[in-house]
């Protein structure tokens, strides 16, 4: 069948499968010139070592350790909001979770390849394999990651078959993939049965493997003694952190891709009120963790603990501590508590500002405990390097790309839940509320 | 060889085929290099006990992960309308 024949009442959802236009092969190249000058800086760290980066002793852990932290942070976005959202049964997930999906394969590739771009010699990534000690919590990272990432890749695969089966009806350029990937789907009963018992068995499974992830990430630094690391709350606090920084990555992502593709009709203004409730609870959460873990640290007074408090606080990384602040707790409080400042743009701003202020808190958790360390070394300098910038532009460019890469061939808002929950979705939901409410006679009953 | 198989089950069971082995491939590998870390850590007697929970908890993981989408897959094949005919 050919495309040019078919006419669905979804047809914006497939419009940029099949059409591209001159911006976007514009803005393609154009990331990928950041990329490919990112790879080109890789390559010359490969020739001359880590000496191109800003890292020093003791100072040894720098941008890419933070943007592995930061990438794999904001993989919570998709498959753990997807999941949580689908398990409440919330309607206005329908246009929202094929999105937060994608985001989560993208950035996980690229945060897990963060570690290994930060090693001097990367070949010797395979003394893992052959003599890698399961105590360390970095195995425990490679191993969660790779289980999340798996997982991930499959919540994000089920999903979308039915709409895969879809494009290979309408035919066009990808036929012969859409064939194979849609494994033979015809949307028959049988079919759709084992298709939603799968995703449910998967939501769940879904939720505890994306916690442990970000608390096996936060017990890298935790299960060491260096002062402002060792924490019992970091657990916990990493996750709330990737929770935060996840959502605000999706609205941004949700408000871009909106404009680009015209999706106004799908994504609408009460998807990013709710999600900008969401954000403003996490932005709670963020502050009271963090306000718990300084002043622990703080009535504590421990000499060594006290000179990376006060390197953040009143020190080299005060500007950034403080900006942190505002970032994450003063914009998101200040806009989204106000209704005439939680406009689409005053979201989109918030969560701008939550990204960056996402970032410098793993910068400020990162960098002044490694310049501080426990033996008495004089403090460190950290500065970063231009391969370390460009590689970061880079990567933040590949997620860009990865992105647009994905909205070329598969529609990036789920069509078969969109039809499903015009056709199904008032009367479940009315079921449900009948469920829930007493009936109305109910009080007289109780009178009589 | 190929091309009975080929004519046999059709030419995308097989790339699918060859698509759903790669996940297996990826427990195994994984399954092999936990056990290999768990024999590691009895080699040099460092947290036997500990490797071994999260050898099993990892192992579980991507076991259960590889036999969703099995299930699916082999659901979806059997659940088309041909097949339900027959």
């Amino acid at each position: 069948m050919n495309n040019q024949n078919f006419v669905d009442e979804d047809e914006t959802l497939f419009r940029p499968i099949y059409h591209t236009g001159k911006g976007f092969y514009a803005f393609a190249a154009a990331l990928a010139a950041i990329v490919l000058f990112g790879i080109f800086m890789y390559i010359r760290q490969l020739i001359f070592g880590l000496g191109v980066t800003g890292m020093n002793e003791p100072v040894s852990w720098g941008f890419y350790i933070i943007s592995f932290v930061f990438f794999i942070g904001i993989s919570h976005a998709g498959t753990l909001i997807s999941a949580i959202l689908r398990l409440s049964k919330a309607e206005w997930r329908r246009p929202i979770t094929r999105m937060a999906e994608v985001i989560t394969g993208i950035v996980l590739l690229i945060g897990g390849l963060h570690p290994i771009i930060d090693l001097g010699r990367p070949d010797r990534i395979l003394h893992i394999f052959e003599r890698g000690r399961l105590q360390s919590p970095l195995l425990w990272d490679v191993t969660s990651i790779t289980a999340y990432f798996t997982a991930s890749t499959i919540y994000l695969y089920l999903p979308l078959i039915p709409d895969i089966a879809l494009l290979r009806d309408r035919g066009g350029r990808f036929h012969k993939i859409y064939e194979i990937l849609s494994w033979g789907y015809e949307g028959t009963e049988k079919q759709k049965h084992v298709l939603e018992r799968a995703i449910n068995i998967l939501m769940v499974m879904v939720i505890p493997i994306a916690v442990s992830v970000h608390t096996v990430i936060s017990w890298i630094f935790s299960m060491t003694l260096q002062p402002g690391w060792h924490s019992t709350i970091f657990g916990p606090y990493f996750v709330v952190g990737a929770i935060y920084s996840g959502i605000a990555a999706l609205i941004i992502v949700m408000i871009a891709f909106r404009k680009a593709y015209h999706l106004q009709d799908y994504l609408k203004e009460i998807h990013f009120r709710y999600l900008g409730t969401l954000l403003l609870v996490m932005s709670l959460l963020w502050f009271y963790f963090t306000f718990a873990e300084y002043l622990t640290t703080f009535y504590g007074h421990e000499p060594p603990e006290m000179r990376v408090f006060l390197y953040k606080f009143v020190g080299n990384y005060s500007f950034f501590f403080w900006l942190m602040v505002v970032c994450n707790f003063i914009i998101p409080v200040v806009f989204l508590s106000n209704k005439k400042l939680k406009t689409i743009g005053g979201i989109l701003f918030t969560s701008i500002a939550v990204v960056l202020g996402m970032w410098l808190e793993r910068l400020i958790i990162i960098v002044p405990s490694m310049a501080n360390p426990r033996l008495p070394y004089p403090t460190g300098i950290y500065v970063p390097s231009l391969t370390e910038i460009s590689l970061l532009l880079a990567a933040t460019a590949a997620f860009v790309l990865g992105f647009m890469g994905f909205s070329k061939l598969f529609p990036l808002v789920s069509i078969w839940e969109i039809k499903e929950g015009r056709e199904q979705s008032v009367k479940t939901v009315s079921e449900r509320l009948h469920e829930y409410l007493p009936s109305k006679g109910h009080i007289r009953n109780e009178i009589v | 060889m190929l091309s009975k198989i080929k004519s046999i089950f059709g030419k995308n069971i097989l790339i699918q085929t060859v698509l759903l082995s790669f996940l297996w491939m990826l427990a195994s590998g994984m399954t092999l290099l936990l056990i290999n870390l768990v024999q590691v850590s009895y080699e040099v007697n460092d947290h036997q006990s500990a490797s071994i929970a999260i050898s099993i908890l990892g192992i579980i993981v991507f076991w259960i992960l590889a036999g969703i989408l099995t299930y699916v897959l082999v659901g979806l094949y059997k659940g088309r309308k041909k097949e339900s005919n027959k």
